[in-house]
């Protein structure tokens, strides 16, 4: 700006050579000496200070620079103009003007030394940075205020700059996160979103903040969050641009869903029951009907063909074919009679039970259907004695044993393998067990479990197994019915049931009778 | 077979009752079939024996048809067919008096068994219809002045204990007892007792 070499002798030529030069400038300049007298200033310098030329000249600096001058100009005198050349003095210092009237305003001065024959000069350009600083202090208040929103915000909220960092950080973002704020600013936004967000910032950084906002960035993004200790959550973000004199920000408000989450688990659980139910009760009610057709279908079949065979020879071929077709019709008639058990369940009788009895007898059934390469092993029946009365049907509560013993042979296939079945006493009362079938509500209750070293089921046979006529079984072996069966029966019982298996790890099947609390009348009744 | 012994079959499934009839027919019994149960009570009310029917069927159920057997106060064993193996509905028909229920399908055997314990039930119970009606009818023939001899001497009083109640001498009461005896077709104290018991008072 001012170069020695424009000001070879500061006597010989007056200020009138540079005046134009001053004038020009768009800052008020003002030239002092090493004394901290005025000796020389442009317009500006009058108009800013509110003095004419000739009030200010050889007057002190500090009549209208009261601080910071003068001691920076002392400073400056004990060094050399090339030394504060090269130290850049005076770049941009903020001090306080004072104008005639008295009124302070905020300056920014820019030094620069002028070596002449009287010695060091020192001329200052000094700009009013009033409306710099008005706009600096609005600015300041708008971010108080941000900040104050953001604070208040309930949910986490942080801003991130377009290199992926966290600028800004409310108090909701250190709790969800687990990080001090310290800990967090400057830090890279993946530490604590480690997908989506990135990828969508810098997607962002393509467009403008008209545009993004146009689009709606980010309504509602379901991402994981990481918190410092490494456990991870469910997270719905929504961003939105913030222009600011660093670039396009971002703002991310961050909620934790993980109720939201599991809400949603257990109601979409609660409605594959329920659609199960629905299913198994339509089920029902077509076996019903299907089966009064297809026994009245069947009546005629059997009789009529009987009536053929008493006009026949009992030993020859014709007959023998035709009892073929009564025994077809008979075991139809079976089958139809299992289809039926469905909408039967609830019109058996319930009796007070000992489950332990009501196991023991069964596995005496369970054991002539299965073969001996198959070990039955069978662990705690005794020791639930009398404590284990529960209100139920006998018949149907062999019979579902019979049935996941069968399964377990079946699983096991001709291979060798053991079949345990357990009894045990549970008291549901916080930590409830999951259940494929039915609910497992507080209080007392008889777990029987029928495990097998078999085949086991990836998870989507499960889903299915409960559903009448799935099977896995060969054509012939398997109607498909005994876990409906099953199902319905545990169900008319006000019991659970869980499925645990995997492919080659065997399955686990844990039924849950709710114990009542009056004495079996029927212990070892036939 | 005697009298007593005819089967109805009633079953809107034409090879139902159809087969049903025809293995009845090949076994012994006059049987007979209706497609619906007005068919059959378009007929005699007099007519005894076994009737098969089934529960469900269009204009009236094998339930209903029960109930009206009862009102007419058929003589009728019934038996109760259903395709469903209702529980319940069989319950109400055994409470109602049905002999027994057949699930179809069932064999030549079952509704053999079936039919024979109902024609014998039926039988019995006709019987004893029979016997209270004569009963009845007899005891009808008495005038007002004999039926208060028969009730007091079925009471197990003695002649003179009779002539003393009724105001009238022992001579008249040998009278009337010799008539009742007559008219009810007794020849012993103890017949008469029965008679008055079945045929009531």
């Amino acid at each position: 700006m001012f170069e020695t070499g424009l000001l070879p002798d500061w006597k010989a030529e007056p200020e009138a050579k540079y005046r134009g030069l001053l004038e020009a400038a768009p800052d008020a300049m003002v030239v002092v000496n090493q004394y901290g007298e005025i000796v020389l200033l442009n317009l500006q310098a009058e108009k800013q200070f509110g003095y004419r030329r000739d009030e200010l000249l050889y007057q002190k600096v500090t009549n209208i620079i009261p601080k910071g001058f003068a001691e920076r100009l002392i400073a400056d005198g004990t060094r050399t103009a090339a030394e504060a050349l090269d130290q850049q003095i005076g770049t941009g210092i903020e001090l306080t003007g004072l104008r005639k009237d008295g009124g302070e305003f905020p300056i920014e001065i820019m030094l620069s030394p002028l070596e002449n024959s009287e010695g060091i000069l020192v001329t200052a350009a000094i700009r009013d940075i009033s409306l710099r600083k008005a706009a600096e202090e609005h600015l300041a208040h708008m971010e108080s205020r941000y900040r104050g929103l953001l604070e208040a915000a309930p949910d986490a909220m942080v801003v991130v700059n377009r290199y992926g960092e966290i600028v800004l950080l409310n108090l909701q973002a250190e709790k969800q996160f687990g990080y001090r704020r310290d800990e967090l600013l400057g830090q890279q936004v993946k530490n604590i979103i480690p997908n989506g967000f990135a990828e969508r910032l810098i997607a962002d950084g393509t467009r403008t903040a008209a545009e993004a906002l146009g689009q709606q960035i980010g309504t509602g993004i379901e991402l994981t969050g990481l918190r410092k200790d490494g456990g991870e959550f469910p997270i719905e973000i929504m961003l939105s641009p913030l222009e600011s004199a660093e670039g396009t920000l971002v703002t991310a408000a961050i909620r934790d869903i993980s109720l939201r989450k599991d809400m949603e688990t257990q109601n979409a659980q609660l409605h594959a029951k329920l659609r199960h139910a629905e299913k198994i009760e339509a089920i029902g009610t077509l076996a019903g009907g299907v089966a009064h057709e297809l026994n009245n279908l069947l009546q005629p079949i059997i009789m009529m063909t009987e009536l053929v065979l008493t006009e026949l020879p009992a030993d020859g071929e014709q007959a023998k074919q035709l009892l073929r077709v009564v025994d077809a019709g008979g075991k139809a008639a079976e089958i139809v009679q299992r289809i039926l058990a469905f909408g039967r369940v609830d019109e058996a009788c319930y009796d007070a039970l000992d489950a332990g009895c009501v196991v023991r007898e069964a596995i005496a059934f369970i054991r002539t259907i299965l073969p001996s390469s198959v070990t039955l092993h069978i662990s705690d029946i005794e020791d639930i004695g009398n404590g284990g009365t529960i209100r139920g049907n006998k018949t149907q509560l062999t019979q579902i044993l019979m049935n996941m013993a069968s399964n377990a042979r079946d699983a096991i296939a001709a291979n060798v393998g053991t079949v345990w079945i357990s009894l045990s006493r549970l008291e549901a009362r916080d930590a409830r067990p999951a259940v494929r079938i039915g609910a497992v509500h507080p209080g007392p209750y008889v777990v029987l479990t029928v495990r097998d070293t078999g085949a086991g089921m990836d998870e989507a046979t499960m889903a299915r197994i409960f559903e009448p006529f799935f099977t896995t079984k060969d054509v012939g072996k398997g109607t498909g019915l005994g876990l409906s069966i099953t199902h319905g029966i545990i169900t008319s019982h006000g019991g659970a049931m869980q499925v645990d298996s995997a492919p080659g790890r065997g399955t686990k099947f844990s039924i849950y009778l709710p114990i009542e609390e009056t004495q079996p009348v029927l212990a070892l009744a036939s | 077979m005697d009298d007593g012994q005819q089967v109805f079959v009633v079953d809107d499934d034409a090879d139902v009752r159809d087969s049903m009839r025809g293995m009845l027919q090949a076994n012994g019994f006059e049987a007979h079939s209706f497609s619906s149960a007005g068919q059959f009570l378009a007929g005699s009310d007099t007519r005894h024996g076994c009737l098969i029917a089934d529960i469900r069927m269009s204009d009236m159920s094998g339930l209903e048809l029960q109930d009206e057997i009862i009102k007419r106060k058929m003589e009728m064993a019934v038996i109760i067919m259903t395709g469903h193996g209702d529980v319940p509905q069989a319950i109400r028909a055994m409470k109602a008096g049905a002999i027994d229920f057949l699930e179809k399908p069932f064999n030549r055997e079952a509704m053999l068994v079936s039919v024979r314990r109902a024609l014998i039930v039926g039988a019995e119970a006709r019987s004893r219809n029979t016997q209270t009606r004569l009963a009845r009818d007899l005891l009808a023939s008495l005038t007002p002045r004999e039926r208060s001899v028969l009730d007091i001497l079925v009471a197990g009083r003695a002649n003179k204990v009779v002539a003393h109640e009724l105001s009238i001498s022992p001579r008249t009461v040998e009278v009337h007892r010799a008539h009742i005896m007559g008219k009810m077709k007794a020849s012993s104290m103890a017949e008469l007792v029965r008679a008055v018991s079945i045929g009531g008072h």
